[in-house]
């Protein structure tokens, strides 16, 4: 898989070359996919409904079991096996809500996701996982209500907002936001924001993300479509 | 649980729908008699701990949390030799277990999320500077341990924590350090007592609301009890400066958002941390 990090201009086919995705790699699961965004690249695998194992208290409703694994040897300073869970935690809710779970009582999804690579910061390979997650769940043919795409931003102290930052742009930075967008990109599923900054960056980071975010969804519909051929 | 009466069967069959026709009948008030945007009382209690260096607790209502703050001395680490080190820990007691198997497991995850969010808002609002922890480059740092013991959870644990942190912080004081030229050894002098030197700009508090939907509308109930938090749709974190910035947004999956609503959050926040502050500064 080649590389080329292009310089974001208007043009919509740019931030195609930023993204590169593999759908079902691990061929023995349900459904997996394997996401890169910039720098960062994940695989997630997903085996579908089964048998619930303990007893746990999802009488009328899907369980989900949320595994995250980093990337163990990163240099990162603030990584620690905390920030996996928060992850997880995070991740499971976002399946909880676009994954339709009435439809699969007293059943479990295990949820194994993990990061190849991050060379970047914290936001680009949180979108990634986002992302992966979604890919994965639509390789999986799971019942979602919508599918949902994840756009990371940072707040550059000279450049400003930008969106899909690129690695060096990423290090030289504290803020960022990460949103969680659905296909009718009209309302903000979920979002985790970090930093220094007021309402009113937050409004322009929002405006900055939706067309992002369409394009990530055009980008899913010609991974799935390659497929189908 | 006693499950002798309707209201408690109710409650244990379907908590959304015991919570709704309560709302229903009470004309929108919550069950324990606030209405949506109400917090709970607070109450303060700091330096109760005599080992610690700084220590407070804190009461939300029937929340407790109590935060404690030790320092250990310790090498720094190589890659960077000024820096010393800071570790939060969340510890909810096992009593707090109440239901099934399932559900221990979730409360040592939010335990884990809990103490990460801690860490994270310390390190960005920089709240403590690690560079104030270094007794001597490179041979002897300070490590700070951080703990929240959470003797009752009745929701909105990240709020509570975080003010206790605050609180904690104003009454923490360090005892000298000096390092002897001969042995290289440290002499720590523990009646010689400095004040913990930290931000005292940044306060960073935190307003927590859960996202209900009721009437085909989502209401924001500030300071949601553990009841309310497990009923909600999503929870929504919004940690605040002391200059109105916004230092962390946490929005857990689960009820879409535009963007006005997330204005309208602000300002409740904004509102109800203004009246936290007030409290802290008292």
């Amino acid at each position: 898989m080649t590389e080329t990090l292009s310089e974001m201009t208007e043009n919509d086919e740019s931030i195609f070359s930023s993204l590169h995705c593999i759908l079902s790699p691990i061929s023995k699961a349900t459904g997996s996919a394997t996401f890169t965004l910039n720098d960062s690249l994940c695989t997630c695998l997903l085996n579908g409904p089964g048998e619930l194992r303990q007893q746990q208290d999802a009488i009328n409703r899907l369980q989900v079991d949320i595994t995250f694994q980093a990337r163990p040897g990163s240099n990162n300073t603030n990584s620690t096996s905390t920030k996996d869970k928060l992850i997880e935690q995070w991740l499971e809710t976002l399946v909880h809500s676009t994954v339709l779970t009435e439809h699969y009582p007293r059943s479990q999804i295990n949820i194994v996701i993990y990061e190849e690579q991050n060379l970047s910061g914290e936001a680009t390979i949180l979108a990634c996982l986002c992302n992966t997650l979604c890919l994965t769940m639509l390789d999986a043919n799971l019942p979602m209500k919508y599918a949902f795409a994840a756009v990371p931003i940072i707040l550059h102290p000279t450049k400003g907002l930008l969106a899909l930052p690129k690695t060096k742009d990423e290090l030289a930075s504290t803020t960022y936001f990460v949103f969680v967008f659905e296909i009718t990109l009209n309302e903000t599923l979920a979002m985790h924001a970090s930093g220094e900054f007021d309402m009113k960056t937050l409004e322009q980071a929002i405006t900055i993300a939706k067309p992002i975010a369409g394009q990530i969804f055009q980008f899913y519909r010609q991974e799935l479509e390659k497929r189908l051929s | 649980m006693s499950l002798d009466n309707h209201e408690e069967l109710q409650k244990f069959i379907d908590l959304s729908e015991h919570y709704r026709t309560y709302l229903d009948e009470h004309d929108h008030s919550r069950p324990d008699g606030r209405k949506f945007h109400q917090s709970r009382s607070v109450q303060i209690l700091d330096s109760l701990l005599q080992h610690s260096y700084g220590s407070s607790m804190i009461r939300f209502g029937n929340t407790t949390v109590i935060c404690s703050i030790t320092g250990q001395l310790t090498k720094p680490s190589l890659k960077s030799l000024r820096s010393g080190f800071i570790q939060t820990v969340v510890l909810l007691p096992r009593t707090q277990a109440w239901s099934t198997y399932g559900r221990r497991q979730q409360i040592i995850n939010e335990n884990l999320t809990l103490s990460q969010h801690l860490l994270d808002i310390i390190y960005k609002s920089k709240l403590i500077n690690l560079e104030d922890l270094c007794i001597e480059e490179g041979k002897w740092v300070w490590r700070l341990q951080i703990d929240f013991q959470c003797l009752n959870n009745d929701g909105n644990l990240f709020d509570s924590c975080l003010f206790a942190l605050n609180i904690a912080l104003r009454h923490t004081s360090f005892p000298t350090v000096k390092i002897d030229p001969d042995t290289q050894k440290p002499l720590v002098y523990t009646k010689e007592l400095i004040p913990f030197q930290y931000n005292h700009e940044q306060e960073p508090l935190c307003c927590t609301l859960a996202i209900y939907e009721y009437e085909q509308e989502y209401r924001f109930l500030i300071d949601p009890t553990v009841e309310e938090e497990n009923i909600a749709k999503s929870i929504l974190h919004y940690v605040l400066l002391k200059n109105d910035q916004i230092c962390l947004i946490h929005k857990t999956s689960g009820a879409p958002f535009s963007i006005e609503k997330f204005h309208q959050c602000y300002s409740l926040a904004r509102d109800y941390i203004l009246q936290l502050r007030r409290k802290l500064n008292q």
